[in-house]
């Protein structure tokens, strides 16, 4: 019998709460970048829509560069054969570690690069606003490039929530995994934790570098404009929500053999998935946009709101990490 | 070539590094290439669970003969199998489980080892292919090229590898490739005083294994096949082996993927359709 201080690290378990960052955080950046890069395809003549794509980009970049230290805190050869890092993009197509590892290393790449374009487009841009005394949207050579890059992202942004998932799949001793509906749950997870997180680090972005980013802190200012920014990706992500509680439960009947499925369901970690995923990271943030959306128009943009709204986000994010968490842990108590 | 144990050099680091991409499928082939000294046909093991009487010599014999410390256990009243698992320091054991029979109960014995699977689970997912198969059976590691990921303890379908956090590698059974190397047999069926434990050309082996008139075969097919074949007269699921399918990895990994996209496909013409349909509801609302 472990208990639960001993349990919430993984003292069990091969891994451990390391790699459940890992996932979530490689989720998060697919699903950061994904929404960053469609908000400036469908609306990047909007200057607030033109901010949350920034800090979608900015956010995906950041997450996926973080997770890696969770995984290389993990492997317990790195520190003894660090250089033994470049064979593991050796084993093609057959490993899912190796396709994983390239899709994470070209990605990481994409982020990267498609932030320091968008640092220095939207520089020039303020400048070139600035000197010209007016607002002109033109579809330069940089829009397009940055757009580019972006779409290319995207498909590594999707395989890398894919991934994480099917990561696990693969790893066939551990049967509760073996589901094709896992990655498609973590890709739904993914996707709506990285769109609430760069919801979220509009206005942070905004706080934290506002000589670095101008733009964010203007937008702050705009609490209206904000507000429809912040709202709209509230309203992208409560079907991504439902679409998450579908998933889950068929993947759990997918699994009911298992006896992860007992711990998960029954077992010693129903209070995480009961309560911090289904309740907190689900029910919750939903219960809050329905709250909102009863409240009257006139009502609907005082600050108390937008703090309701970024709970939600806040909810959403905390049980994005406690599903990875239950999964991973599940399988392999 | 390379063998096992070989460093990684700087020169060869440099040409990894320097040539990445390019350098990939050579890498690959080095490895597979591999195999120091094939004695003919494959090889297996055949563990006959009706001749086992629980003496414990392959354990001992494993332990002596790959130099493994011995394991802190506690000793259960009710417990006859010590140690209770496979660890990095414990690369066979003895199983004792009672099992009814008939009314009656009876004790079985059964030699739990890694399985040298035809086509192995950790060595498909091992991503730097610190894992390999050799051409006559066993399934080898080179600590020189693994990052201790452990994708292959949690994809063994058998849970058969062990890290051992002092040694920092992965250890588990060889099957005395350096014994079969010199033409002689793996300690712990040298040791086998009741021919439970027998090796031999895998083909042979089950042949063995078809004529012994046990009712149970395990290993034949599981998991693709593997170079351990049980025979038992006992269902071997009631001692203590899992029920494991006969997909190969690749087999497993490929309806896994099919299974994936099928999925995908469906959403892709589902979601739309209700989404119209709700959208049309409205309307007429």
């Amino acid at each position: 019998m472990i208990d639960l201080f001993g349990l919430l690290r993984g003292e069990e378990v091969t891994w451990g709460i390391l790699i459940a960052v890992y996932l979530y955080l490689g989720g998060l950046a697919g699903g950061a970048f994904l929404s960053g890069s469609m908000a400036h395809f469908l609306a990047r003549e909007n200057e607030s829509y033109r901010v949350f794509a920034r800090s979608g980009i900015y956010i995906g970049t950041v997450a996926i560069i973080l997770g890696l230290v969770p995984l290389v805190l993990d492997l317990k050869r790195f520190i003894v054969a660090p250089v033994n890092m470049i064979y593991a993009f050796s084993h093609l197509p057959e490993s899912m570690m190796t396709v994983g590892t390239w899709v994470i290393s070209i990605f990481t790449v994409l982020g990267v690069i498609t932030s320091i374009l968008w640092v220095f487009r939207e520089r020039e841009r303020t400048v070139k606003l600035e000197n010209v005394g007016e607002r002109i949207y033109f579809e330069s050579v940089e829009e397009k490039v940055i757009l580019f890059f972006e779409a290319v992202g995207c498909v590594f942004a999707v395989a890398t929530m894919v991934y994480t998932g099917l990561l696990l799949s693969f790893a066939r001793g551990v049967t509760f995994w073996a589901s094709p509906l896992l990655p498609w749950l973590f890709t739904a997870s993914g996707v709506s934790t990285g769109l609430v997180a760069a919801g979220l680090f509009t206005p942070i972005i905004g706080i934290l570098v506002p000589r670095l980013c101008p733009e964010f802190r203007e937008l702050l200012s705009r609490s209206i404009e904000l507000m429809k920014v912040e709202k709209r990706v509230e309203g992208f992500d409560v079907p991504l929500m439902l679409g998450e509680l579908i998933l889950v439960f068929a993947y759990l009947l997918s699994v009911v053999q298992t006896r992860g499925f007992l711990n998960v369901v029954y077992g010693v970690l129903s209070p995480a998935f009961w309560i911090g995923f289904i309740t907190v990271g689900i029910l919750i943030p939903i219960i809050l946009w329905l709250l909102l959306k009863l409240r009257e128009k006139p009502k609907l943009h005082q600050p108390e709101n937008l703090a309701l709204i970024y709970l939600g986000f806040v909810l959403v994010l905390i049980g994005g990490f406690i599903l990875r968490y239950v999964v991973l842990f599940g399988g392999q108590l | 070539m390379m063998e096992v144990g070989e460093k990684l050099t700087r020169r060869s680091f440099l040409k990894a590094t320097s040539l990445g991409f390019l350098l990939i499928p050579p890498l690959k082939k080095k490895v597979e290439r591999v195999s120091p000294s094939v004695q003919g046909k494959p090889k297996a093991i055949l563990v006959d669970v009706r001749r086992c009487v629980g003496c414990k010599a392959c354990q001992v014999a494993c332990k002596s003969w790959n130099n493994l410390p011995a394991e802190e256990t506690e000793i259960m009243e009710t417990e006859y199998t010590n140690p209770t698992s496979l660890s990095a320091t414990t690369w066979n054991y003895i199983r004792f489980e009672e099992v009814e029979n008939g009314g009656s109960v009876k004790w079985t014995m059964v030699s739990m080892r890694c399985m040298h699977c035809l086509e192995p689970t950790c060595v498909s997912v091992c991503p730097t292919m610190a894992l390999w198969k050799r051409e006559d059976g066993p399934v080898l590691y080179n600590v020189e090229r693994c990052i201790g990921c452990r994708y292959c303890v949690n994809a063994c379908p058998w849970g058969v590898p062990s890290f051992d956090d002092e040694a920092k590698a992965i250890r588990k059974c060889t099957m005395c490739f350096d014994r079969i190397d010199v033409g002689l047999k793996p300690a712990c069926v040298t040791v086998c005083q009741t021919e439970a434990l027998q090796f031999g050309d895998r083909d042979e082996i089950l042949e063995k294994a078809r004529n012994s008139g046990a009712p149970y075969i395990y290993g034949e097919k599981e998991a693709g096949g593997t170079s351990v074949i049980y025979v038992s007269d006992v269902p071997l699921k009631e001692i203590g082996l899992p029920k494991v399918d006969y997909r190969t990895p690749s087999a497993f990994n490929l309806e896994l993927l099919k299974q994936f996209f099928g999925i995908g496909i469906v959403s892709l013409i589902i979601v739309p359709v209700a989404y119209y349909l709700l959208k049309r509801g409205r309307k007429t609302e």
